[in-house]
């Protein structure tokens, strides 16, 4: 089988090397990018099964990448997880995800442990989506 | 933390892309080709579908024929002339073996010079391959330990969020607890409660189902021996390698690592947490028994905020009891009264499954619900009569009087409008705002039941106590119109208990 491809987008370094190599030592192609212009671009190189963002960064921030990949037709229905900062409201966040579709929000300082397993969930589910 | 095993090790280092290169440079060189053997004798280069065949067997039997005592040797390899092959390792292991064999349908075989050029070649590339592979190993560990304190710092935050809910009615030790069970790779967690001197046992998902009653027994024998030592050391205790010791003998096979901190309170009360990991685990190190404390530092704060929480709780209740006896105390025919409704409210409520928090606002609203009769003049309370439209306008006042009085209390916030529309009829006839059905708090349509039954069945200035049926059956009738009938429904239906509870709190009353 053919490993699955996942891009992971995070300003913060040690959290980009803490989830990639996770996920790589987990059998995931993993592509890393410290922006989100970077990372839309390598999300349309290498069509990811998995898009991981971080909510909070300069430039481009999450909601703008999530809402750049449901453009794509063939983004529209990737799964995203939304690495969220512990200060924005929670029912913020739901309102605009819920519309944009299929992202699952999980909120800093996370487990990556936890995060692993959600990661394994969605790709061992058959319909591709985030819960 | 799963151990690295050395195949993922092959798998990062070296690359396919960089056997690749190496594999044409000798290719294009000596016409040789390269292949790289796992440990086990299976095939990472070219790839693993080689095994089955001819060449892939000679590839395994030249490494298996390997000179232990050397990493490098050369072999004969079917009638196309010498394989070379050289060990790879890092400093701790084996990581696999190179060999450079003869290609197919080449003739080419390695001569004089050429041999020592292509063994210089394999060796520099063993080497690096291990610096790499030792990188990646360096790299692993670091990474594991960033992703540790995550997963710490996680818990804090967990822990953090649970401070904040303890400030409300809970007492989240078993939450907190749980938590820290989920998080920190151990299996087992006993308590032993500062306060009420008991323990409880906490298992990792993962272990509950294989502890048996021996095994339960083993480990709280465990723990009374580590509590023993730190409640007299006063100080933490960690042992590791139980199986080393005679004395534990009697944990073997259940764990292997115990570690116990003290839970401090006050100065008389002290407890402990012991966690315990089992056989194959990582053993506790000094970073574990600083986040342990760290666990018991918040276990004894929020035991003490509980017991705070519970104290300044009984102090206003027993308070808003004395201003409702006030209250009550200028109408002879009303004493207890309130004290009932409480009693039969908060029945009802539990009887219709109502939440925690709901609960709560009827606790309150319900003892309250007649606190603004304080306004109603004696001479009208007790007015032996019938009373004038204006009497009557002033008694009716009282749930707004309530809620206005009690408005200056935020504590009392939600319990207001249980307080202000008690008087209320499903028909929208009641008062104060004649609102209807679903409009009035279910706190309020529950006060209702409780209060007009409380007033049927008791002596009041004009008219005696009615009998039990006759009570019963005047709510009957009111089902839709004044009361909601689901409610009506549950009282009618707990009736017994409801008047046994009521008996038993006039006889408390009358003997005060």
């Amino acid at each position: 089988m053919t490993s699955r491809t996942i891009v992971v987008i995070d300003d913060e370094p040690h959290i980009r090397h803490v989830i990639g190599r996770k996920l790589q030592r987990a059998g995931y192609r993993v592509h890393t990018a410290s922006d989100g212009a970077e990372g839309l671009e390598l999300a349309r190189e290498f069509r990811p099964d998995l898009l991981i963002t971080d909510l909070q960064m300069p430039n481009m921030d999450g909601f703008k990448v999530c809402t750049v990949c449901r453009e794509d037709p063939q983004m529209r229905n990737l799964p995203i997880i939304l690495v969220t900062g512990s200060v924005i409201t929670t029912a913020d966040i739901r309102s605009k995800t819920d519309v944009l579709g299929n992202i699952l929000c999980i909120s800093k300082p996370f487990s990556p442990r936890k995060l692993l397993q959600k990661v394994k969930d969605i790709m061992d589910s058959g319909n591709r989506r985030v819960n | 933390m799963e151990p690295k095993s050395e195949k993922e090790v092959i798998l990062t280092a070296p690359t396919t892309e960089a056997l690749a290169e190496l594999d044409q440079a000798l290719n294009a060189n000596f016409g040789m080709s390269l292949a790289l053997l796992k440990t086990d004798g299976e095939i990472a280069y070219p790839d693993s579908d080689l095994t089955g065949l001819p060449e892939g067997a000679s590839l395994r039997r030249l490494c298996a024929e390997m000179p232990e005592e050397s990493d490098e040797a050369s072999a004969p390899f079917g009638d196309r002339g010498e394989a070379h092959a050289v060990r790879m390792r890092n400093s701790r292991e084996l990581l696999g073996t190179l060999i450079s064999y003869p290609g197919n349908g080449k003739s080419a075989s390695t001569v004089g010079s050429e041999k020592p050029r292509v063994f210089g070649i394999l060796r520099a590339f063993a080497s690096m391959a291990a610096e790499v592979s030792a990188k990646e190993v360096a790299l692993d560990s670091l990474t594991e330990e960033l992703a540790r304190r995550y997963e710490d710092l996680t818990l804090v935050y967990e822990l953090a969020g649970y401070m904040e809910i303890s400030k409300g009615v809970g007492f989240p030790v078993d939450a907190i607890l749980e938590t820290a069970v989920e998080h920190l790779e151990i299996d087992v967690l006993i308590v032993f409660s500062p306060l009420t001197k008991r323990r409880k046992m906490y298992c990792a998902s993962g272990s509950a189902d294989r502890l048996g009653r021996a095994e339960r027994a083993a480990l709280y024998k465990l723990e009374s021996h580590a509590r023993t030592a730190v409640l007299d050391g006063g100080r933490h205790l960690v042992i590791n390698n139980l199986h080393e010791e005679r004395c534990f003998s009697y944990v073997s096979g259940i764990c292997s690592h115990v570690l116990s901190v003290p839970v401090h309170v006050s100065e008389e009360e002290v407890g402990a947490i012991t966690v315990v990991r089992s056989c194959g685990k990582e053993r506790f190190f000094m970073g574990d028994v600083k986040l342990i404390s760290a666990l018991a530092k918040q276990v004894a704060i929020v035991t003490r905020n509980a017991r705070l929480f519970r104290e300044v709780r009984s102090l206003f209740l027993n308070l808003v009891k004395s201003l409702i006896s006030i209250v009550e105390a200028k109408h002879k025919y009303t004493k207890g009264h309130s004290e009932r409704v409480h009693i039969i409210s908060c029945f009802l409520g539990k009887q219709l499954g109502l939440k925690k928090n709901a609960r709560e606002v009827l606790h309150w609203a319900s003892l309250f619900h007649d606190v603004g009769k304080i306004s109603v003049p004696d001479a009208v309370l007790n007015k032996p009569g019938k009373l004038t439209e204006e009497e009557f306008a002033t008694i009716k006042q009282h749930p707004v009087v309530g809620y206005n009085v009690l408005s200056h209390i935020e504590q009392l916030h939600d319990a207001l409008p249980g307080i202000r529309h008690h008087h209320e009829k499903l028909d929208g006839s009641g008062y104060p705002d004649g609102l209807e059905g679903n409009d009035i708090p279910l706190a309020a349509r529950i006060i209702a039941v409780a209060d007009v039954y409380d007033a049927l069945t008791s002596t009041r200035s004009y008219r005696p106590a009615m009998p039990t049926d006759k009570a019963l059956k005047i709510m009957c009738e009111g089902s839709g119109k004044h009361f909601d009938p689901r409610v009506l429904q549950v009282f009618l239906r707990k009736h017994d208990e409801v008047a046994r509870m009521i008996d038993s709190a006039r006889a408390t009353a009358a003997a005060v």
